[in-house]
């Protein structure tokens, strides 16, 4: 690995640039505000993540890996767990409420449907992976639908995001592999209501961007200032 | 032979005005013609073919510059009425009439953005509006995508699922014999076991594939709007637009209740028989 934490203190992320389930964590790590080294993983060609060295990390083989303060956490959804819990205070992207969470966690559970379908979709496009693609562009569709109805329905009674009428880590989970979808064949023209949240997601102060998903050049924020290319604001 | 797909001879919805902001740039395909439609900062909607007059690049990939539109490849820019007014790499030159995207009529109605070709007669879409009943207070219900053809969707009517009724009365939920009966090419009823009356439902069409439903039932009765948008041979898009009689009762819980009903109609329309 290219440059192991000589120290066990701070919190680093095995990351890889393409990777929209580490840019998940990126995101809300911005979001946060925290103070954070990504450790890159060659991912692909070098398949770094299959090595020796880096399965007694994950023995899954996955990234993301988040290490914190010597605590090693895979997988994206709970490290958004762990980080809403340990470090916002607001208790605003994982409220502390049994109802909320449990319906929370249930979009935590289809955003690793999104990277099944839509990931999967966009691996075989983008790197050559082998798989089905047909099933995959088809359970994206199917994904797709089920979103965008319940966004439509969210929002006739006031709510702009998956759970509230504001961000979660919800959203945070199911975004990255649907504003990626194009790349993976997978139209959203026909997906209005998750076209919208994707705009209203890149509206948020502190979002960040990743190749694939450009941020809203030509359009103007909610204080009507405009984004440049890099997806900071201007008047 | 393939053909280039053509715009068809009238007003085709193309999907709620709320869902193309200030400057930003969607897709929308009819009957196999790829459009890029685009909001300028004034407000103005565009729709045109979605490839540069340059080198064909998909204009949907550029970006909104004010109030004109800028090609992702050589950066072009293209002002509302489709002209050529800029190309960077030859700053100081006027660019020559000839270069110019292909526009098409684009105006905002009802909530919607419709599109028709340059040469349609009925260019005013007032002439669309006199068919609507006026002193109605449209709203929009939702956009939907159905894996059916627009003919079918016609064709499969008498499939449409009862209507979300407000005060679903007792009496209406202890019946389970429920069946709809075409009592005209345009009239629907629902009947019971006593083939008394539940709902009606009747269509009228605005123009082609802008149909109005009105749907009665318990001694209320809800209009709705279905602009049908023909993507091709399998895929329709469906703007569903609400008047109800009165928007003051519970407008929220009317039109949640019209969105998960269209939820079930789609389910109906995609069951293969
Ligand atoms: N459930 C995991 C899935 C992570 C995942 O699929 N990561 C991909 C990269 S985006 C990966 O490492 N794939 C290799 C593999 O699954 O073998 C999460 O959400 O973190
Ligand atoms: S292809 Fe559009 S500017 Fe060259």
């Amino acid at each position: 690995m290219s440059s192991k934490p000589n120290t066990q203190k701070g919190l680093y992320l095995y990351d890889y640039i393409l990777s929209g389930n580490c840019y998940k964590v990126r995101l809300f790590l911005s979001f946060l505000q925290l103070d954070h080294e990504l450790i890159p993983i060659d991912f692909f060609p070098g398949f770094e993540h299959k090595q020796t060295e880096f399965l007694e990390l994950n023995p899954l083989g996955q990234i993301p890996v988040l290490m914190d303060d010597g605590f090693v956490l895979p997988d994206a959804q709970a490290i958004l767990v762990y980080l809403a819990a340990k470090y916002d205070s607001t208790e605003a992207w994982y409220p502390k409420d049994p109802k909320l969470q449990g319906r929370i966690t249930q979009w935590l559970a289809f955003a690793d449907s999104i990277t099944g379908s839509c990931s999967a979709a966009r691996l075989h496009d983008k790197l050559g992976f082998k798989l089905n693609i047909e099933q995959a562009r088809k359970k994206g569709h199917q994904n797709l639908r089920l979103l965008d109805d319940h966004l439509v329905e969210n929002k006739i009674v006031g709510k702009d995001w998956l759970v509230l009428n504001r961000p979660t880590i919800a959203d945070i989970a199911c975004f990255p592999y649907v504003a990626l979808a194009e790349e993976g064949g997978i139209s959203l023209n026909d997906y209005p209501a998750a076209r919208s949240w994707i705009n209203r997601f890149k509206k948020l102060p502190q979002f960040i961007v990743m190749p694939g998903i450009p941020p809203l050049h030509g359009m103007k924020n909610n204080e009507g200032k405009f984004f440049n290319q890099e997806g900071l604001c201007f008047s | 032979m393939i053909q280039k797909p053509v715009l068809p001879k009238n007003w085709v919805a193309v999907g709620f005005s709320q869902d193309l902001e200030k400057g930003q740039i969607n897709i929308v395909i009819i009957e196999e013609l790829e459009l890029v439609i685009w909001r300028d900062h004034k407000g103005q909607a565009h729709a045109w073919d979605n490839r540069c007059p340059h080198r064909g690049t998909r204009l949907s990939l550029g970006f909104v510059r004010g109030n004109q539109l800028a090609c992702l490849y050589h950066g072009w820019q293209f002002g509302g009425d489709g002209q050529c007014v800029y190309t960077p790499s030859i700053p100081d030159s006027t660019p020559p009439k000839s270069l110019k995207a292909h526009t098409h009529r684009c105006v905002e109605f009802l909530g919607l953005i419709w599109v028709a070709p340059l040469d349609f007669e009925h260019k005013d879409i007032r002439g669309l509006e006199s068919h609507v009943r006026d002193s109605m207070d449209f709203q929009p219900v939702r956009s939907m995508i159905i894996y059916c053809s627009a003919e079918n969707i016609f064709n499969r009517l008498a499939s449409i699922p009862f209507p979300p009724s407000r005060i679903m009365s007792r009496r209406l939920r202890s019946i389970s014999n429920m069946r709809l009966i075409r009592e005209t090419e345009s009239v629907f009823l629902w009947e019971d076991d006593e083939n008394r009356t539940l709902a009606s439902y009747q269509f009228r069409e605005i123009q082609p594939d802008f149909v109005e439903f009105n749907c009665e039932s318990e001694g209320t009765a809800d209009v709705l709007l279905f602009a049908l948008q023909k993507i091709d041979s399998q895929k329709t898009a469906l703007h569903l637009l609400l008047a109800p009689e009165n928007w003051s009762s519970d407008p929220i819980s009317l039109k949640l209740a019209y969105a998960q009903w269209s939820k079930k109609l789609r389910n109906q329309l995609e069951q293969v028989f």
